[in-house]
């Protein structure tokens, strides 16, 4: 029988070697002890002797060549054996003798053939996908979301372009009470935001300071009153002017971070509770009546200078009736209501007559992509608001198959011609469909956050501040 | 259940008299601890109860004699071995850590090795750097080894009948400033448990995890910062491997606030494990100041008093880091 | 020849005056199994089959095998890094030595400890040892432990040249002679510790010279002559019984592969080391059996094939034995409660 000739271990953490030059010609006779080639590991190269006697054959290890550990190179064939059969190959090859042959040829180290055989040419690489909308559809621009720096930062989180600093404990008991870490004060070194630190934040903000002059405090947001529509107030009074409108069943406070954050940068931030919403008494009537005031709210805060308005979800409406009435720089909208009459009914009917908390919270869940930053008391607390049903009017008005109910296509088409107007629209949103937003003209540009939810704010809060930021800045550059 | 007024080293030789008493397979072993006493006056006069075969003068040969307690071990005596000083488990350290530690596991649990090794640790006596180190953290590193530091005469009883009890090798740290530190202890035969921390001060302001003689030193401070207003909470942590994960993590969770005090060097020591655990765990969230150490300096113990002392961690410096920390200004 | 019952002539060398026919086959039957064992581990290792590394000690078998041959089933050894052949002269299985090798749970160590821990502890192998003179004061120490306990078992340390230079050596040589333990200390000295020939590292002449310094018999033997290993094991083995105290003995051997798979033999002759393959301990003791009428040409041959026998199932065992799984990672670590059973006591 022949005998195998493999490549040796030799080393623990040996996997391949070189085998540098064989020392006996194919055909020749070898005795057990003789040295039949040489092998290079990573430590040194050795001789390698044969195990057994016999004459050399069928070599198939090339010299100069990487081989596997335990890979047979030759044979060691006995009187009588065929030396033009190779042992290892399997019986179909081994007609006409050729495999023997051409390995014997390769012995003497010659240059081989490449041992794989590569086309040369890389891989196609697979297409993307990309969605295609409905062929009536309008090439509206595409202006792709400014790409997040690094992690996308939690609500409360970041302020500005430099972290808050807080401890652990902090940072959870903001979050779990929805409070806005930016607008802390911090009494540890560098600024560090405590537990202490917050509850006296928390003790501060339960006291209402109407009436105070704040001109000089960009950091203070305490709730007014005028004419019966409540709103709150942060940033220099002499800063850019812009008004905030929240939407269905929310209130000025979905405004929080992005009111702090704007506070910051330059602008005046008033923002209103709607009627029927928040701490505004007026009732909520119609959709079309929720402006009630507000041209008079502006006027009283900026005076006639023109206004950055920003506007979410329903509160779209009220903000386009405002801009026929006041002076305006730039429009932006949050996943507005009424591109299309496609609303989630059973979300404005749960949120105008919530039944329980658990529903409510259900509602709740399907607002935003990132958890729900309410507490279990504001959750309950803004079940008991709704409760008292100022809002069912409206959900009335909104779900109505008769007639278009909701519809700002028009309004906002009109608008844009002498305003730059925005819209962001969320890709998981579940109230509204953003596909809607193709239905807007041309000048409409409309950001895509293929994360965010119905709530953009919360759910992509630094890109949503880029956003506007791009657009009050370039207005502010035109002036 | 009577109790007795005990030094430290008289629990420890109490807890071996009533082990060579009741369990014939116990040997004590050890250099000078026959006639001699024992460097610390530990074995004391165990030698004239039990016996020269029982209670054993090894020559100075710390490798030699840990090797000798390991193969005893393996066939079936109970060794306790003592070591002058920890210093000297260095020229030890390859029977204890290459074959103590290990024989088990590498023989697939065929054996086990019920050694004790006692190791007189610290500084404070003057005896300079070769003579006066803490080396517990060398030997918790090591799995297969199980590494204790009692800090009252229960403790030293207690943790050393349990260790003897034990399957596995057992190594006890004791400082040795503690050796005359007087305590109540049962005169019974009991043991301590080898892997719990204990409260020896309830508070909310802040957790001191210490170890060794450095218990007591987190005891005054606490005391210090009570008159303050402050209630520190004080954690013996008893067991350096393993270490009690659960009792520290929920001390941690209740006062917000965490100093680790040693005397052990600081750098790579074991107050750098337990803040690493701690911010590993859920304890993370309710960490309200960051975490300090306290540990010994960045030198070989000094022979100077002064500088001997300003080595190593003492009250005042528990105090200082303490304070920062429960006001807020660290 | 003679009966399998029979011992030898007066005038024959010790092993073949003293054992009987049938046991001095049962010798051979081990040494062969030794030389075939490390033979397969060393083909296996070759292949990549056998991870880590392994110290071979074809050459050396009439040492363990001599020593081992007086020693009762309950005397103990501890063993080095080049133990295999320590562990099958003590009688353990080719099987379950193979599974340990190839890393698998039937092995002795579960698999967990490999070549170099190789061990037997039922069969009174406490372990081979990776540390050079690791386990010679643990002899001691089982050797205290069996004084003390008055089981009249006695230890054998086996250790190679190199570990006559440890501190561990002479400390434990020292206190196995100040207490007078039932220990027989063995070195194996096969004139190199790893590459450094014991001229260059050896301030003695003779590893038993050292004896003397820790006042205890020392003797030097032919390490590849069977019956001269048995006889200076026996005495020193009914001195360590009857109280007397340790023993060093000497047994010059020569091992013909490399220290392990490492060694590129860059330290020593060919010449040198054909010179001890022609004077194989092996073919000597066949010779001498032969000679002294124990074993007739056949018997040898059937002895031979009947080792092959033996190694092949072993192969086969550890090749279809189990892997150890990945949930017991830090099993065997401590000693759990409930595994107290396997404990060894």
């Amino acid at each position: 029988m022949p005998i195998q000739v493999i490549l040796p271990k030799v080393d623990m953490d040996m996997s391949h070697a070189r085998l540098v030059e064989w020392r006996v010609a194919d055909g020749q006779p070898v005795e057990a002890g003789d040295v039949l080639f040489d092998m290079e590991t990573d430590k040194s190269t050795m001789e390698v002797e044969a195990d057994a006697s016999g004459t050399l054959g069928c070599i198939t290890g090339r010299a100069g060549s990487d081989i596997a550990v335990g890979t047979t190179i030759a044979w060691l064939f006995q009187e009588g054996e065929d030396r033009s059969v190779d042992p290892g190959q399997g019986s179909g090859e081994e007609a006409g003798g050729e495999a023997g042959g051409e390995a014997s040829g390769e012995a003497s180290g010659g240059p081989g053939e490449p041992s794989d055989e590569g086309s040369g040419v890389a891989p196609l690489e697979t297409p993307i996908e990309v969605e295609v909308r409905s062929s009536d559809v309008d090439a509206s621009p595409l202006v792709q979301a400014p790409r997040p720096a690094g992690d996308e930062g939690r609500q409360g989180d970041r302020a500005g372009d430099r972290p808050v600093r807080a401890t652990p404990r902090a940072r959870w008991l903001a979050r779990r009470g929805g409070i806005d870490l930016s607008g802390v004060k911090g009494a540890g070194p560098r600024g560090r935001i405590a537990a202490a630190d917050l509850r006296r934040f928390e003790a501060t903000v339960s006291t209402a300071n109407d009436g105070q002059g704040d001109a000089a405090d960009p950091s203070s947001d305490p709730l007014r009153e005028h004419d019966g529509l409540a709103y709150r107030v942060s940033g220099v009074s002499d800063a850019q002017p812009c008004l905030l409108v929240h939407g269905f069943a929310g209130d000025s406070s979905v405004w929080s971070v992005l009111a702090a954050q704007l506070s910051r940068r330059g602008h005046r931030v008033v923002s209103v509770d709607l009627p029927g919403h928040g701490h505004t008494r007026h009732p909520a009537g119609t959709v079309a009546s929720l402006g009630t005031g507000m041209p008079q709210l502006v006027e009283r805060c900026f005076g006639k200078r023109p206004v950055h308005l920003v506007a979410h979800s329903l509160g779209a409406v009220p903000a386009l009736q405002l801009a026929e009435r006041v002076p305006v720089s730039t429009m932006t909208l949050l996943a507005p209501a009424g591109m299309s009459p496609t609303i989630d009914a059973s979300f404005v009917q749960a949120m105008a007559a919530p039944t329980s908390i658990g529903e409510l919270r259900h509602q709740l869940r399907k607002l935003c992509e990132r958890p729900t930053p309410l507490s279990d008391a504001a959750v309950q607390v803004l079940f008991d608001a709704l409760r008292q049903g100022r809002l069912i009017e409206i959900a009335g008005a909104l779900i109505a198959r008769s007639g278009a109910s909701v519809d700002i296509v028009d309004a906002l088409d009109a608008l844009s011609a002498r305003v730059a107007c925005r819209v962001i629209v969320g890709h998981r949103d579940r109230i509204i469909d953003w596909r809607d937003a193709c239905r807007l003209s041309s000048r409409v540009a409309v950001h895509h956050l293929p994360r965010a939810g119905h709530l953009p704010q919360w759910d992509a809060p630094d890109e949503v501040l880029d956003i506007i930021l791009s657009a009050t800045d370039r207005a502010a550059g035109h002036r | 259940m009577p109790v007795t007024e005990r030094t430290y080293a008289e629990a420890i030789r109490d807890a071996m008299s009533l082990a060579l008493e009741q369990d014939e397979r116990v040997l004590l072993l050890g250099e000078d601890i026959g006639v001699y006493g024992g460097a610390f006056q530990v074995t004391g006069d165990l030698v004239e109860r039990f016996g020269p075969d029982r209670v054993v003068d090894t020559p100075i040969s710390e490798l030699g004699g840990a090797g000798l307690a390991v193969g005893a071990a393996l066939n079936g005596l109970r060794p306790v071995l003592e070591f002058q000083f920890s210093d000297f488990a260095t020229l030890a350290m390859e029977q204890i850590v290459n074959q103590a530690a290990k024989m088990r596991y590498m023989l697939g649990g065929a054996v086990s090795v019920p050694v004790v090794m006692r190791f007189p640790c610290g500084s404070g006596t003057g005896a300079a750097a070769q003579h006066s180190q803490s080396l517990e953290a060398w030997l918790a590193h090591v799995p297969g080894l199980k590494v204790v530091q009692p800090s009252t005469p229960y403790d030293a009883k207690g943790m050393l009948l349990a260790a003897i009890e034990d399957p596995d090798p057992v190594m006890i740290f004791e400082h040795k400033l503690l050796y005359k530190m007087k305590g109540e202890v049962p005169d019974e035969r009991y043991r301590a448990s080898l892997d719990k921390a204990e409260v020896r001060r309830e508070g909310d302001a802040l957790s001191v995890v210490a170890s060794g003689i450095m218990v007591h030193k987190a005891l005054e401070a606490a005391e210090r910062l009570a008159t303050e207003g402050h209630a520190l909470e004080v954690i013996d942590l008893r067991s350096v491997r393993p270490i009690d994960r659960d009792t520290l993590v929920a001390s941690v969770c209740k006062t917000h606030r965490l100093l680790c005090v040693h005397e052990a060097v600081k750098t790579l020591g074991i107050g750098a494990e337990i803040s690493a655990m701690i911010v590993e765990s859920e304890a993370f969230d309710y960490l309200d100041a960051p975490i300090v150490r306290l540990g010994g300096a960045e030198v070989p113990i000094p022979y100077n008093p002064r500088l001997e002392k300003a080595a190593v961690p003492q009250v005042d410096d528990i105090v200082e880091a303490a304070r920062a920390l429960v006001t807020g200004r660290r | 020849m003679k009966a399998d019952s029979d011992t030898g002539p007066a005038n024959a060398p010790f092993a073949f005056r003293t054992l009987t026919s049938q046991r001095l086959r049962e010798l051979l039957h081990q040494m062969r199994l030794v030389r075939r064992f490390e033979e397969k581990a060393e083909e296996s290792y070759t292949r990549g089959l056998i991870h880590g590394t392994m110290h071979l000690s074809i050459g050396q078998e009439a040492s363990a095998v001599g020593v081992c041959a007086a020693l009762r089933e309950d005397d103990q050894i501890t063993s080095t890094h080049r133990g295999h052949g320590h562990c099958i002269a003590k009688g353990a299985e080719v099987g379950r030595m193979f599974a340990e090798f190839f890393g698998k749970e039937a092995g002795y160590c579960r698999g967990r400890g490999g070549s170099m821990h190789i061990a037997d502890v039922a069969g009174g192998n406490l372990g081979a040892n990776g540390i050079v003179g690791g386990g010679i004061p643990i002899a001691v120490g089982a050797a205290l432990a069996n004084a003390r306990l008055k089981t009249g078992r006695v230890v054998v340390s086996f250790f190679g040249d190199g570990a006559n230079n440890e501190g561990a050596f002479h400390e434990a040589l020292n206190m196995a002679a100040i207490w007078s333990l039932p220990v027989v200390f063995v070195c194996e000295n096969n004139g190199y510790g790893m590459s450094t020939s014991t001229e260059r590292s050896t301030a003695v002449r003779s590893v038993a010279d050292r004896a003397g310094a820790y006042a205890m018999p020392g003797c030097s033997v032919d390490g590849n002559a069977v019956s001269e290993v048995l006889e200076a094991t026996h005495r020193a083995v009914e001195r360590a019984r009857e109280g007397q105290g340790p023993t060093l003995i000497e047994c010059r051997t020569y091992r013909w592969r490399g220290h392990s798979k490492s060694d590129r033999n860059r330290y020593r002759t060919k010449q040198e080391i054909d010179s001890w393959v022609e004077r194989d301990p092996i073919a000597r003791f066949e010779r001498e059996l032969i000679e002294w009428g124990h074993a007739d040409p056949n018997e040898v041959q059937a002895i031979a094939e009947r080792v092959e026998q033996e190694i092949e199932a072993g192969i086969r065992f550890a090749t279809e034995a189990a892997e150890p799984s990945l949930d017991e990672l830090c099993a065997y670590v401590t000693t759990e409660p409930e595994r107290g059973a396997d404990a060894g006591h």
